[in-house]
């Protein structure tokens, strides 16, 4: 039950959002017309943010109901399950610099890679 | 405020409902494949069959990704490929069944499937690409300084 505190946060935080976030807020941002500029910021976001993936589904699903693209929640559950700033100094310890580097970063492209054909398909 | 506690309510109800199975599911997982395993099976492997148990192991332990960064030093260290070791930890990170399943409950099955099966495909072009990069294939194991974990593993 280590993951309660995370959901409750979380719960609250998708609650606060949703009153007080506009719609057009939120599509402005990282919805359909926001372009490469917001995929790449929910990208950002993904790689930098720390919470549990199963708790991440809730708040990308919130995004997408409040007028975010398929393209940037897809960007940013990918980079947010992928890419970790937060645990890197734990992965260049364990890996060495180089290949640690090389992972966040190619898995940063391919998430944006991912995220642009899933806009397109979906 | 009362929109809010609506809204907090109705969310922690769908969550409660979700969440004793998901850990019921990981707790399984967690009992039926011993780390060991993973380390094992893995290390020895290589070509197509290396790709499908670096994917299948990363896949079924659960936790989070920097509990499998220690198994990743070791199993690099073992002998393991690269492209191995990067497409087990890629899967360690997004290829969960659990986690497939909250995904599929809140952002839907076409959602979720086109992200599965892209994922699968662009981390293993992306393990076979960085183990090009860092020049180190089957036959030339990389060398790792620093490695304090291959006692404990």
């Amino acid at each position: 039950m280590r993951i309660l505190p995370a959901v409750i946060t979380i719960a609250i935080f998708i609650s606060l959002l949703q009153s007080f976030v506009s719609h057009a807020q939120i599509s402005k941002i990282i919805g359909e017309h926001s372009g490469l500029g917001g995929i790449l910021f929910a990208a950002t976001m993904g790689a930098i943010l720390h919470i549990p993936t199963i708790i991440s589904f809730p708040l990308a699903a919130s995004f997408l109901k409040g007028g975010a693209s398929v393209t940037a929640v897809a960007a940013f559950v990918t980079t947010l399950t992928m890419v970790g700033v937060v645990t890197l100094p734990l992965e260049i310890k364990e890996l060495g610099k180089k290949i640690a580097l090389l992972r966040n970063a190619a898995s940063f492209i391919i998430a944006v890679i991912i995220a642009l054909i899933m806009g397109k398909i979906l | 405020m009362g929109n809010v506690i609506a809204k907090l309510w109705e969310f922690l109800a769908e969550m409660l409902l979700i969440l004793p199975a998901v850990m019921v599911l990981m707790g399984l997982f967690s009992v039926w494949v011993p780390k060991e395993t993973v380390v094992k099976y893995l290390g020895k492997t290589a070509g197509i069959k290396g790709i499908f148990l670096a994917i299948i192991f990363g896949a079924l332990p659960t936790g989070p990704l920097y509990i499998a960064f220690p198994m990743a030093g070791a199993l690099v260290r073992k002998g393991a490929r690269v492209s191995n070791v990067i497409i087990f930890l890629s899967a360690w990170a997004c290829i969960k069944i659990p986690q497939e399943m909250v995904e599929l409950q809140f952002l839907g099955a076409k959602f979720m499937t086109a992200r599965l099966i892209l994922t699968v495909i662009f981390v293993i072009i992306m393990g076979l690409l960085i183990e090009r990069i860092v020049g180190c294939g089957a036959g030339n194991p990389i060398k790792l300084t620093g490695g304090e974990n291959n006692a404990n593993i």
